[in-house]
Protein backbone atom coordinates (compact mmCIF):
# COMPACT_ATOMS: atom_id res chain seq x y z
CA UNK A 1 0.00 0.00 0.00
CA UNK A 2 1.11 3.11 -0.79
CA UNK A 3 0.33 6.85 0.91
CA UNK A 4 1.12 10.21 -0.09
CA UNK A 5 1.65 12.56 2.54
CA UNK A 6 1.24 16.21 1.28
CA UNK A 7 2.06 18.69 4.84
CA UNK A 8 4.58 21.70 4.96
CA UNK A 9 4.33 21.41 8.77
CA UNK A 10 7.13 18.55 9.57
CA UNK A 11 5.63 17.95 12.93
CA UNK A 12 2.54 17.19 11.52
CA UNK A 13 4.28 14.62 8.83
CA UNK A 14 6.03 13.28 11.76
CA UNK A 15 2.87 12.69 13.64
CA UNK A 16 0.80 11.15 10.32
CA UNK A 17 3.78 8.91 9.17
CA UNK A 18 3.97 7.47 13.49
CA UNK A 19 -0.27 7.09 12.78
CA UNK A 20 0.00 5.03 9.47
CA UNK A 21 3.41 2.66 10.89
CA UNK A 22 0.47 1.33 12.95
CA UNK A 23 -1.16 0.07 10.21
CA UNK A 24 -1.08 -4.05 10.31
CA UNK A 25 0.85 -3.60 6.99
CA UNK A 26 2.80 -0.62 7.28
CA UNK A 27 2.30 1.01 4.30
CA UNK A 28 5.21 3.09 1.48
CA UNK A 29 4.97 6.64 2.71
CA UNK A 30 5.47 8.98 0.07
CA UNK A 31 5.96 12.69 2.39
CA UNK A 32 6.14 15.73 0.47
CA UNK A 33 5.35 19.59 1.57
CA UNK A 34 3.67 21.33 -1.21
CA UNK A 35 0.35 21.27 -3.20
CA UNK A 36 2.93 22.09 -6.02
CA UNK A 37 5.32 18.90 -5.05
CA UNK A 38 2.20 16.34 -5.05
CA UNK A 39 1.10 17.17 -8.21
CA UNK A 40 5.05 16.62 -9.60
CA UNK A 41 4.73 13.21 -7.78
CA UNK A 42 1.56 12.01 -9.43
CA UNK A 43 1.98 13.70 -12.48
CA UNK A 44 5.33 11.67 -12.88
CA UNK A 45 3.35 8.68 -12.57
CA UNK A 46 3.54 7.86 -8.53
CA UNK A 47 0.34 6.04 -7.99
CA UNK A 48 -0.57 6.33 -3.99
CA UNK A 49 -3.68 4.14 -2.46
CA UNK A 50 -4.59 7.07 -0.72
CA UNK A 51 -3.61 10.97 -0.17
CA UNK A 52 -3.67 12.63 3.44
CA UNK A 53 -3.50 16.18 2.26
CA UNK A 54 -3.24 19.34 4.51
CA UNK A 55 -6.12 21.71 4.22
CA UNK A 56 -3.65 24.63 4.67
CA UNK A 57 -0.78 24.32 2.06
CA UNK A 58 1.74 27.55 1.35
CA UNK A 59 0.55 28.63 -2.35
CA UNK A 60 -2.02 26.43 -3.51
CA UNK A 61 -4.44 25.39 -0.79
CA UNK A 62 -4.96 21.74 0.25
CA UNK A 63 -9.02 22.41 -1.42
CA UNK A 64 -6.90 23.59 -4.41
CA UNK A 65 -4.69 20.55 -4.73
CA UNK A 66 -7.94 18.32 -4.28
CA UNK A 67 -9.21 19.80 -7.06
CA UNK A 68 -6.48 19.18 -9.42
CA UNK A 69 -6.69 15.43 -8.17
CA UNK A 70 -10.22 15.21 -9.34
CA UNK A 71 -9.92 16.61 -12.21
CA UNK A 72 -7.13 13.58 -13.62
CA UNK A 73 -9.01 11.16 -14.87
CA UNK A 74 -6.48 8.68 -13.31
CA UNK A 75 -6.97 10.06 -9.83
CA UNK A 76 -10.45 10.70 -9.62
CA UNK A 77 -11.96 8.04 -7.53
CA UNK A 78 -8.66 7.84 -5.59
CA UNK A 79 -9.68 8.50 -1.38
CA UNK A 80 -7.88 12.01 -0.39
CA UNK A 81 -8.75 12.85 3.09
CA UNK A 82 -7.87 16.45 4.37
CA UNK A 83 -6.35 16.86 7.29
CA UNK A 84 -6.54 20.13 8.61
CA UNK A 85 -6.54 22.30 12.18
CA UNK A 86 -9.54 23.92 11.30
CA UNK A 87 -13.35 23.42 12.19
CA UNK A 88 -14.00 26.11 9.93
CA UNK A 89 -17.79 24.84 8.38
CA UNK A 90 -17.48 26.84 5.59
CA UNK A 91 -13.74 25.04 5.13
CA UNK A 92 -14.94 21.40 5.74
CA UNK A 93 -18.06 22.25 2.94
CA UNK A 94 -15.63 23.49 0.43
CA UNK A 95 -13.32 20.26 0.94
CA UNK A 96 -16.80 18.07 -0.05
CA UNK A 97 -17.77 19.89 -2.53
CA UNK A 98 -14.13 19.80 -3.88
CA UNK A 99 -14.43 15.88 -3.67
CA UNK A 100 -13.09 15.20 -0.34
CA UNK A 101 -13.07 11.61 0.65
CA UNK A 102 -13.23 12.96 4.17
CA UNK A 103 -12.33 15.90 6.19
CA UNK A 104 -10.36 14.94 9.45
CA UNK A 105 -9.15 17.20 11.87
CA UNK A 106 -5.87 17.53 13.10
CA UNK A 107 -6.76 16.95 16.93
CA UNK A 108 -4.27 17.32 19.74
CA UNK A 109 -5.20 14.45 21.06
CA UNK A 110 -2.82 12.81 18.61
CA UNK A 111 -4.04 8.59 20.21
CA UNK A 112 -7.59 9.61 18.48
CA UNK A 113 -5.97 10.82 15.32
CA UNK A 114 -3.96 7.65 15.30
CA UNK A 115 -6.69 5.80 15.74
CA UNK A 116 -9.17 7.21 13.40
CA UNK A 117 -6.11 6.72 10.40
CA UNK A 118 -6.03 3.05 11.41
CA UNK A 119 -9.51 3.22 10.09
CA UNK A 120 -8.00 4.27 6.67
CA UNK A 121 -6.32 0.76 6.13
CA UNK A 122 -9.43 -0.90 5.73
CA UNK A 123 -10.86 1.62 3.91
CA UNK A 124 -8.04 0.59 1.16
CA UNK A 125 -7.97 -2.32 1.64
CA UNK A 126 -11.72 -3.23 1.14
CA UNK A 127 -11.06 -0.69 -1.86
CA UNK A 128 -8.48 -2.86 -3.58
CA UNK A 129 -10.01 -6.05 -3.21
CA UNK A 130 -13.11 -4.59 -4.98
CA UNK A 131 -10.77 -3.26 -7.64
CA UNK A 132 -9.27 -6.60 -8.17
CA UNK A 133 -12.20 -8.36 -8.02
CA UNK A 134 -10.66 -10.42 -5.03
CA UNK A 135 -12.72 -11.38 -2.03
CA UNK B 1 -43.19 -0.88 7.84
CA UNK B 2 -43.80 3.02 6.64
CA UNK B 3 -43.85 5.47 9.06
CA UNK B 4 -45.91 3.18 11.69
CA UNK B 5 -48.82 4.52 13.30
CA UNK B 6 -47.76 6.89 15.63
CA UNK B 7 -46.52 10.35 14.60
CA UNK B 8 -43.02 11.15 15.52
CA UNK B 9 -42.34 11.97 18.81
CA UNK B 10 -40.08 15.09 17.51
CA UNK B 11 -42.41 16.46 14.93
CA UNK B 12 -45.07 16.65 17.89
CA UNK B 13 -42.92 18.39 19.88
CA UNK B 14 -41.35 20.89 16.87
CA UNK B 15 -45.72 21.59 16.26
CA UNK B 16 -46.17 22.31 19.52
CA UNK B 17 -43.52 24.78 19.85
CA UNK B 18 -44.45 26.50 17.15
CA UNK B 19 -47.90 27.21 18.31
CA UNK B 20 -46.92 27.90 21.67
CA UNK B 21 -44.83 30.85 19.98
CA UNK B 22 -47.39 32.13 18.57
CA UNK B 23 -47.12 30.34 15.33
CA UNK B 24 -49.60 28.06 13.19
CA UNK B 25 -49.28 24.71 11.99
CA UNK B 26 -49.91 22.72 8.80
CA UNK B 27 -49.86 18.98 8.72
CA UNK B 28 -49.17 17.28 5.16
CA UNK B 29 -49.71 13.58 6.34
CA UNK B 30 -51.44 10.35 6.30
CA UNK B 31 -54.80 11.26 7.47
CA UNK B 32 -54.73 8.77 10.71
CA UNK B 33 -51.11 9.71 11.75
CA UNK B 34 -52.36 13.93 11.01
CA UNK B 35 -55.05 13.13 13.39
CA UNK B 36 -53.18 11.63 16.02
CA UNK B 37 -50.88 14.73 15.41
CA UNK B 38 -53.44 16.62 15.93
CA UNK B 39 -54.60 15.11 19.13
CA UNK B 40 -51.24 14.88 20.82
CA UNK B 41 -50.54 18.71 19.89
CA UNK B 42 -53.91 19.26 21.42
CA UNK B 43 -54.10 22.21 18.55
CA UNK B 44 -56.96 24.94 18.64
CA UNK B 45 -58.73 24.20 15.17
CA UNK B 46 -58.18 27.54 13.68
CA UNK B 47 -54.27 26.98 14.01
CA UNK B 48 -53.78 23.31 12.65
CA UNK B 49 -54.20 22.85 8.66
CA UNK B 50 -54.52 18.64 8.10
CA UNK B 51 -54.04 17.62 4.64
CA UNK B 52 -53.87 14.16 3.55
CA UNK B 53 -50.66 13.30 1.81
CA UNK B 54 -51.84 11.42 -1.23
CA UNK B 55 -54.88 13.76 -1.78
CA UNK B 56 -52.03 16.68 -2.04
CA UNK B 57 -49.97 14.44 -4.08
CA UNK B 58 -52.81 14.06 -6.79
CA UNK B 59 -52.73 18.02 -7.27
CA UNK B 60 -49.81 17.79 -8.30
CA UNK B 61 -48.02 14.75 -9.42
CA UNK B 62 -47.89 14.32 -13.34
CA UNK B 63 -46.14 11.03 -15.00
CA UNK B 64 -44.38 10.35 -11.32
CA UNK B 65 -42.86 13.85 -11.69
CA UNK B 66 -44.35 16.75 -9.30
CA UNK B 67 -45.27 19.90 -11.82
CA UNK B 68 -43.68 22.84 -9.91
CA UNK B 69 -46.29 25.08 -11.20
CA UNK B 70 -49.16 22.99 -9.88
CA UNK B 71 -46.98 21.89 -6.93
CA UNK B 72 -47.03 26.09 -5.96
CA UNK B 73 -50.30 26.37 -6.83
CA UNK B 74 -51.50 23.58 -3.82
CA UNK B 75 -48.88 23.40 -0.97
CA UNK B 76 -47.44 26.76 -2.42
CA UNK B 77 -50.64 28.29 -1.96
CA UNK B 78 -51.72 26.29 1.28
CA UNK B 79 -48.27 27.75 3.44
CA UNK B 80 -49.15 30.95 2.03
CA UNK B 81 -52.60 31.07 3.30
CA UNK B 82 -51.60 29.39 6.48
CA UNK B 83 -48.21 31.28 7.30
CA UNK B 84 -50.31 34.40 8.62
CA UNK B 85 -53.41 33.17 9.14
CA UNK B 86 -55.81 34.39 12.10
CA UNK B 87 -52.76 36.32 13.44
CA UNK B 88 -50.30 34.24 13.55
CA UNK B 89 -46.51 35.04 13.96
CA UNK B 90 -44.97 31.92 11.59
CA UNK B 91 -45.88 28.34 10.12
CA UNK B 92 -44.17 25.35 10.98
CA UNK B 93 -45.27 22.42 8.59
CA UNK B 94 -44.63 18.77 8.80
CA UNK B 95 -44.33 16.64 5.64
CA UNK B 96 -44.45 12.64 4.60
CA UNK B 97 -45.21 13.40 0.63
CA UNK B 98 -41.30 12.52 -0.10
CA UNK B 99 -41.09 9.66 1.65
CA UNK B 100 -44.28 8.22 0.50
CA UNK B 101 -43.63 9.05 -3.55
CA UNK B 102 -39.92 7.19 -2.34
CA UNK B 103 -41.98 4.17 -1.11
CA UNK B 104 -44.10 4.25 -3.94
CA UNK B 105 -40.84 3.77 -6.24
CA UNK B 106 -41.27 7.21 -7.44
CA UNK B 107 -37.46 7.86 -6.31
CA UNK B 108 -36.79 10.81 -9.04
CA UNK B 109 -40.25 12.04 -8.10
CA UNK B 110 -39.23 12.10 -4.61
CA UNK B 111 -35.63 13.87 -4.91
CA UNK B 112 -37.67 16.62 -7.55
CA UNK B 113 -39.94 17.37 -4.69
CA UNK B 114 -37.77 17.52 -1.89
CA UNK B 115 -35.72 20.82 -4.59
CA UNK B 116 -39.47 22.37 -4.40
CA UNK B 117 -39.68 22.16 -0.79
CA UNK B 118 -36.20 23.75 -0.72
CA UNK B 119 -37.39 26.54 -3.27
CA UNK B 120 -40.31 27.03 -1.12
CA UNK B 121 -38.48 27.50 2.11
CA UNK B 122 -36.21 30.21 0.42
CA UNK B 123 -39.21 31.94 -1.04
CA UNK B 124 -41.56 31.83 2.77
CA UNK B 125 -40.37 31.99 6.36
CA UNK B 126 -41.31 28.88 7.35
CA UNK B 127 -40.11 25.76 9.29
CA UNK B 128 -40.32 22.45 7.57
CA UNK B 129 -40.19 18.84 9.59
CA UNK B 130 -40.08 15.93 6.84
CA UNK B 131 -40.35 12.67 7.86
CA UNK B 132 -38.92 9.47 6.50
CA UNK B 133 -39.72 6.17 6.86
CA UNK B 134 -36.59 3.63 7.57
CA UNK B 135 -37.80 1.42 4.70
CA UNK B 136 -37.89 4.35 2.06
CA UNK B 137 -36.09 7.81 2.09
CA UNK B 138 -34.40 7.49 5.45
CA UNK B 139 -31.56 4.51 4.68
CA UNK B 140 -31.20 5.11 1.15
CA UNK B 141 -27.61 5.62 0.89
CA UNK B 142 -28.62 7.37 -2.54
CA UNK B 143 -30.74 9.95 -0.86
CA UNK B 144 -29.41 10.27 2.17
CA UNK B 145 -26.25 13.74 1.39
CA UNK B 146 -29.39 15.04 0.00
CA UNK B 147 -30.82 14.87 3.02
CA UNK B 148 -28.12 15.71 5.02
CA UNK B 149 -27.02 18.63 3.47
CA UNK B 150 -30.82 19.95 2.99
CA UNK B 151 -31.91 19.84 6.38
CA UNK B 152 -30.18 21.78 9.72
CA UNK B 153 -30.74 18.59 11.79
CA UNK B 154 -31.72 15.31 11.77
CA UNK B 155 -33.35 13.02 14.31
CA UNK B 156 -33.49 9.59 14.65
CA UNK B 157 -36.99 8.80 15.78
CA UNK B 158 -36.66 5.07 15.98
CA UNK B 159 -34.13 4.04 19.11
CA UNK B 160 -33.32 1.00 17.15
CA UNK B 161 -31.43 2.33 14.19
CA UNK B 162 -27.88 3.14 15.13
CA UNK B 163 -28.01 -0.21 16.40
CA UNK B 164 -29.08 -1.93 13.36
CA UNK B 165 -26.70 0.28 11.36
CA UNK B 166 -23.78 -0.99 13.37
CA UNK B 167 -24.97 -4.33 13.35
CA UNK B 168 -25.15 -4.74 9.10
CA UNK B 169 -21.79 -2.26 9.39
CA UNK B 170 -20.31 -5.30 11.43
CA UNK B 171 -22.07 -7.95 8.99
CA UNK B 172 -20.72 -6.39 5.66
CA UNK B 173 -17.29 -5.18 6.61
CA UNK B 174 -16.54 -7.89 9.30
CA UNK B 175 -16.36 -7.07 13.20
CA UNK B 176 -12.64 -6.45 13.09
CA UNK B 177 -12.52 -4.02 10.26
CA UNK B 178 -15.71 -2.28 11.20
CA UNK B 179 -14.71 -1.90 15.02
CA UNK B 180 -11.29 -0.26 13.04
CA UNK B 181 -13.39 1.88 10.81
CA UNK B 182 -15.64 3.60 13.51
CA UNK B 183 -13.35 6.00 14.73
CA UNK B 184 -12.85 6.86 11.40
CA UNK B 185 -16.15 7.72 10.26
CA UNK B 186 -16.72 9.56 14.07
CA UNK B 187 -13.55 11.27 13.21
CA UNK B 188 -14.44 12.89 9.91
CA UNK B 189 -16.41 16.31 10.23
CA UNK B 190 -19.31 17.16 8.14
CA UNK B 191 -20.73 20.58 6.90
CA UNK B 192 -24.49 20.27 7.29
CA UNK B 193 -26.98 19.08 9.88
CA UNK B 194 -25.65 17.14 12.87
CA UNK B 195 -26.84 14.02 12.13
CA UNK B 196 -27.23 10.79 14.30
CA UNK B 197 -24.78 8.01 14.03
CA UNK B 198 -26.78 5.69 11.53
CA UNK B 199 -26.69 8.55 9.04
CA UNK B 200 -23.41 9.73 9.44
CA UNK B 201 -22.04 6.13 8.95
CA UNK B 202 -24.00 5.74 5.64
CA UNK B 203 -23.21 9.14 3.87
CA UNK B 204 -19.70 8.04 5.06
CA UNK B 205 -19.81 4.66 3.31
CA UNK B 206 -21.70 6.14 0.22
CA UNK B 207 -18.94 8.48 -0.65
CA UNK B 208 -16.08 6.36 0.31
CA UNK B 209 -17.64 2.84 -0.38
CA UNK B 210 -20.68 3.06 -2.42
CA UNK B 211 -21.12 -0.97 -2.56
CA UNK B 212 -20.64 -1.37 1.29
CA UNK B 213 -23.12 1.75 1.42
CA UNK B 214 -25.96 -0.43 -0.64
CA UNK B 215 -25.37 -3.21 1.62
CA UNK B 216 -25.56 -1.94 5.04
CA UNK B 217 -28.27 -0.25 3.97
CA UNK B 218 -30.38 -3.05 2.92
CA UNK B 219 -29.27 -5.15 6.27
CA UNK B 220 -30.35 -2.38 8.47
CA UNK B 221 -33.64 -1.95 7.05
CA UNK B 222 -34.35 -5.73 7.42
CA UNK B 223 -32.91 -5.43 11.06
CA UNK B 224 -35.30 -2.87 11.90
CA UNK B 225 -37.97 -4.62 10.43
CA UNK B 226 -36.88 -7.38 12.72
CA UNK B 227 -37.06 -5.86 15.99
CA UNK B 228 -40.70 -4.66 14.91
Amino acid sequence: MRVLLVDDDPCDQVLAMCALEQWTEAPEVHAVCSGELAQEVLSAGFAPDLILLDGRLPKASGVEVLAWIRAQPALAGLPVFLLSSSTDPLEIKRAEDAGASGYLVKESDHERLTTALAGLEILVRLRRSHLTGAR
Amino acid sequence: MGLGNEPPRAAAEFLAEGLRRGENALVVAEPARGEALRRMIEAPIDRLVLVGAQKMLDRFMEGGMPVPERFDASVGRLVRESLYGHGATGLRVYGEMVDLLWREGCRSGAVQLEELWEQLLQRHQFSLFCAYSVDGFALAPAALEGICSRHHRLVAEDPKLDAAVDHALDETLGRDEASRVRPLIQATRRSGAEVPWAYKALCWLRRNLPEQALTVGELARARVRDFE
